[in-house]
Order: structure tokens, then sequence, then C-alpha cells
């Protein structure tokens, strides 16, 4: 698996589709909940973490989906700490859903400006 | 040769591109380039603090908010452009809206950079601090990600600056000059 970080609108899917020559149908949005198959690649990450599940547990129940993909997601870390308590729980969710996801992953990257940077 | 630095604020972007633009320039002349269009005594007083600190650079000052193409340099000149992230603010939301000013951003920019020998742009990195903003605002972070990303691929050189220091993304930096 690999993985590739970046903030909001960094062109991290424009990157990977290149990189990887993914076809449309072969990625998967997050955003539209949990997969129903596996695909060769997944986006937004950070739309499952809004869920309150455990961040341990929803890898767990990913991996078999995502071992052999790529998966997208935003960093979401910086900036100030927020006043509202359910998006500071959420923050530290994805924290530790990444620092696992970037354990397992074969390579993590960072796309900043649309330029990877290899962290992995 | 154009340069990109993108950084937080007050990552010493600036400083960092006075320096670099200050080794490139040879002797012909060195512009400072301000985009930003005061709104209160806070800008101003930011306004002062930069200009005190380019005191004795020798910059020839240019202000200009907005179609900063229109500015005829030195052809041979060196330019120190402060900041994208000012210039889509103003083309976005000030007194005379561009129709699609991200797209208008990008096209002044790329007239104005090639214009001259040496570009040293910089612009505030606003993406990751995961809050979503909704409206306008999410608008001119989508609309300064679409101009940065665009820039970066034409660019020569592209960093990101922390604390004064650039990290190099894309191509190569000339010798950081001393400061004055």
């Amino acid at each position: 698996m690999d993985l590739v970080i970046g903030g909001a609108y960094q062109g991290k899917l424009t990157c990977v589709k290149k990189k990887y020559g993914f076809k449309k149908d072969e990625v998967f949005d997050l955003a539209n909940g949990f997969p129903d198959r596996e695909y060769k690649c997944y986006t937004h990450l950070e739309a499952l973490t809004r869920d309150e599940t455990d961040p341990h547990e929803l890898i767990r129940l990913l991996m078999p989906y995502i071992k052999n993909s790529v998966v997208i997601s935003r960093e979401i870390g910086c900036g100030i700490v927020p006043m509202d308590p359910d998006e500071r729980v959420m923050r530290e969710r994805h924290g530790i859903a990444l620092s696992l996801l970037a354990k397992e992953a074969e390579h993590v990257t960072r796309v900043f400006c649309g330029i990877e940077e290899r962290l992995k | 040769m154009r340069i990109l630095l993108v950084g937080g604020s007050k990552s010493g972007k600036s400083m960092l591109a006075q320096r670099l633009t200050k080794s490139l320039h040879e002797d012909a002349p060195m512009y400072y380039f301000a985009a930003m269009e005061p709104v209160d005594d806070e800008d101003r007083e930011r306004i002062k603090k930069h200009v005190a600190d380019r005191e004795g650079w020798g910059f020839l000052t240019v202000e200009r908010a907005r179609s900063v193409d229109e500015v005829t340099l030195d052809q041979d000149g060196a330019v120190l452009f402060d900041s994208v992230t000012a210039l889509l603010a103003n083309e976005m939301f000030g007194d005379e809206k561009a129709p699609d000013p991200k797209r208008r951003t990008l096209s002044e920019l790329n007239k104005l950079s090639l214009s001259v020998k040496h570009f040293v742009c910089v612009a505030d990195e606003l993406f990751r601090d995961g809050s979503e903003y909704g409206g306008l605002t999410e608008e001119y972070r989508r609309g300064l990600a679409f101009v940065l990303n665009s820039l970066a691929e034409e660019f020569d050189t592209v960093c990101e600056v922390v604390c004064g220091v650039p990290k190099v993304l894309k191509g190569e930096l000339p010798p950081i000059g001393e400061t004055v």
C-alpha cells in the first residue's frame, strides 16, 4: 500500500493518476462511505475519520480493501486547534489513522503545490 | 530564473526572497513589487515593517494591487513579488472584481514574470489546517491552490519555506546572499 498525503487542493489525485495510470472507475471516493469492493485507489480518507469509529478499528476494517492500493488523504493537523470538541477529536482520530497507515505503507508521499515529496 | 516560495505566515519568506533577489540581480535594477492593498492600521504597520526590512538593500518599490502585468519594468531586472496571496485576494474581493480571478491572477503573474530576467515570488500556505471554511473563503483557497500549482509547474524552482530555511521541492536555488 502507498499513502499519499497533502493539504487541500494540492493536486494529490492528479499526481496519483499520472504516476500510477489509474482510470476513473479504479478510484473510490471514501466520501461515499465504506468501499463495497477492492479498488486500486481510495481518496478522501478524512471523510471516514469524521465518523466516530476508533481509528485502530477503522484501519483494521479497511485493510483488506486497501492493502494493495494507493490511499490519498488530506493533511488536516496544522493550524489552530479548533474550539469545537468534535473537530478536535476528529483531528486526533485522523492523525492516528494516518500514522497507522504510514507504518504499514510501502511508500509515503506528500504533495505540495502539485509536486511529490517522498517521505518514506 | 523564476522562483516560487511558499510557507506559513511569518515563516521568513520575504527575507529569504530579498536575499535571493539580491544575489540574482547583478547590476540590473531590483524591484520590490508590493501587491498588498492596505485596508487598516495593522496593514499599514506591516508595510512599514517590510519597508524598514528593505532599507539599504537597493530595491525600487512598485506598488500595484491589480493588473500587475500592465507595469513595464527593465527586462534585465529582478523582481521580488509580494505576494501571490494578496494579488488573488485583490482580484477576487477588490472593487473591480475580475470575472475569472484565479485565471486572471495566473496570467498576470506569468506575463509579469516573463517580462524580467529574474522573478522571485512569495505565497502563503493555507491548505493544511483541516477546516472547511465554505463560501468565498473556500473558493479563495481553491483559487490560490490553482494559481500556485500552475506556477509550480511553470517555474524553475519551488521551495517550501520553514523558519526562513528553504526546502527545495523542484529545481535548484541560486546562492542565498547575506542580509544587509
